[in-house]
């Protein structure tokens, strides 16, 4: 089941750029083990800085779905909110 | 309200304007026409005057360095949220190994700067298919895979597809693109991004190509018109009604909200105001640079030698040594370029039309045509009213369907009615 996402608000706004900046740093540091540079200092910061938005992420998006989430719905219950399609699923 | 609408997913570009983007910094393009050179002849190919010519590294190697130092203006990090890059030919992956190196370099000297960008940018290839299980190709999307938006051009069916994408031989591609699209979508479990472009000889299969399309998986199906000369009214009935038995098909087996056709757009297809007056294309503006293989900068690809076809004189705005708007030719054509309006290029009938919204237009091709890209051209002006059309019965027939009381209004004129319809 899917329900669209048709108005952002703000606090809606900030979890998706925290997910889009979260992958941006797993994109990276995959493209870095990847180019065997696993042991540099680059790696190491990219890695405590994907580290500490993972966890801002997980946190806020673990919020949004227990409680925020019913502003849209109104069962917030075990929804899945998926960025990529604009969308909560069950 | 039932959900009624089907999901669309954004370019990666507007995902990141719409979060970060504000009036004065927003994600620029960067093309480099990698190569001029093609391994296929299609039918309708815009650039009838390609050549071997292709870019050597430290032409891109130069404009890199200096783009990531802050010696072009017009690209700095205070006017500039990211980039996206765009990889063209001919057909690109003839030049993979060149476009590897780029990406691997670009990478590399925005880490080595701890440059902003490396948190938002983007490569992009829209490529014919024919090289993509190459090994050179696949090392390539192992490595810069998912910072990559991959397309494969994809015409419709197998029959349409044959008939104007064919090889040096004479041969169809057909086969070898939809091979590597599965495999695309295997490795990535990501449809590679499409568009289906229109001329006066596959117009006729739109329907059936449409339906192939959507049995291959796709989901989001962008399909535009050519701009280019010889549509007729004749056209403009059969595209209507291909869009029609389209419309049916979606509504009837209740597609509707599962699958995107670009050209049914519930926004579009109505007047506009006089206050919305910016230049549809985006080839006339400060977000898009193009380069090609000699280091020569322009807006798009469309204002180089190998699209221009020698009807016009190149309109370079650059060079990667004296850098943007250094000679008084090139301060000229970007002068010219950006007092651009919807307003300067319409005639009244265009800018007053009563379904102006939606209807698109190549500022390339408009220089190419009339010697400036000031002044529209309007071969398209009957297909774009017959998707209007279109639009009309696909909304209302949905709408109706789902008891949703809305009405997609019709702002034809009988006559044009009557025009498309009467073949």
């Amino acid at each position: 089941m899917e329900f669209k996402i048709e108005n952002y608000d703000e606090e809606l706004k900030e979890l998706e750029k925290l997910y889009y900046e979260t992958n941006a740093r797993a994109e990276i540091i995959a493209l870095l083990i990847n180019k065997q540079m696993k042991n540099s200092e680059t790696f190491d910061q990219y890695w405590i800085e994907y580290l500490d938005l993972f966890i801002k992420y997980q946190q806020a998006k673990e919020k949004f779905e227990k409680e925020i989430v019913a502003k849209y719905i109104d069962k917030p219950v075990n929804w899945i909110i998926d960025f990529e399609n604009k969308s909560f699923r069950i | 309200m039932v959900n009624y609408l089907p999901p669309i997913r954004d370019e990666w570009s507007h995902i990141m304007d719409k979060l970060y983007g504000r009036p004065d910094k927003y994600i620029k393009t960067i093309t480099f026409q990698v190569t001029e050179d093609c391994c296929l002849c299609c039918t309708y190919c815009y650039q009838l005057h390609k050549t071997h010519n292709s870019m050597t590294f430290p032409i891109a190697k130069k404009f890199i360095d200096d783009l990531l130092t802050e010696q072009y203006k017009e690209i700095t990090i205070n006017n500039t949220l990211g980039l996206q890059i765009d990889f063209i030919g001919g057909e690109p992956l003839m030049s993979i190994e060149l476009i590897y190196q780029i990406c691997d370099y670009f990478i590399d000297q925005m880490i080595k700067l701890n440059h902003p960008w490396i948190n938002c940018f983007r490569f992009s290839i829209c490529s014919n298919g024919i090289l993509y299980f190459n090994k050179e190709v696949q090392k390539f999307l192992d490595t810069f895979g998912n910072f990559c938006a991959f397309s494969i051009s994809i015409d419709g069916n197998k029959e349409l597809h044959d008939k104007c994408r064919i090889d040096k031989d004479g041969n169809g591609s057909y086969d070898r693109a939809i091979k590597a699209v599965h495999h695309y979508y295997n490795k990535f479990n990501i449809m590679p991004d499409i568009k289906m472009t229109l001329s006066p000889d596959n117009i006729n299969y739109t329907y059936k190509s449409i339906i192939n399309l959507i049995n291959e998986g796709y989901k989001q199906i962008h399909m535009n018109c050519i701009y280019e000369e010889g549509w007729s009214y004749e056209h403009a009935s059969i595209l209507y009604y291909e869009l029609k038995k389209i419309s049916d098909y979606l509504i009837d087996n209740n597609l509707y909200n599962k699958i995107n056709i670009s050209m049914f757009d519930e926004n579009k297809y109505c007047p506009m105001t006089i206050d919305d007056n910016q230049n549809w294309c985006g080839g006339v503006d400060n977000f898009m640079f193009a380069i090609d293989y000699k280091g020569d900068i322009y807006r798009c690809i469309r204002y180089m030698e190998s699209s221009l076809n020698g009807d016009q004189k190149p309109l370079i705005i650059g060079n990667i040594y004296h850098k943007i708007g250094f000679t008084k030719e090139e301060q000229e054509n970007l002068s010219k370029l950006s007092h651009i309006t919807r307003r300067s290029q319409s005639t009244d009938e265009c800018f007053n039309c009563s379904v102006a919204s939606g209807c698109g237009w190549c500022s390339g091709y408009n220089y190419q045509k009339f010697g400036t890209a000031n002044k529209r051209t309007t071969y398209i002006c009957p297909m774009h009213k017959a998707t209007a059309l279109a639009n009309v019965y696909y909304w209302n027939k949905l709408y109706q369907k789902l008891n949703i009381n809305k009405e997609f209004i019709n702002y034809l004129s009988k006559k044009d009615i009557n025009s498309i319809l009467s073949y």
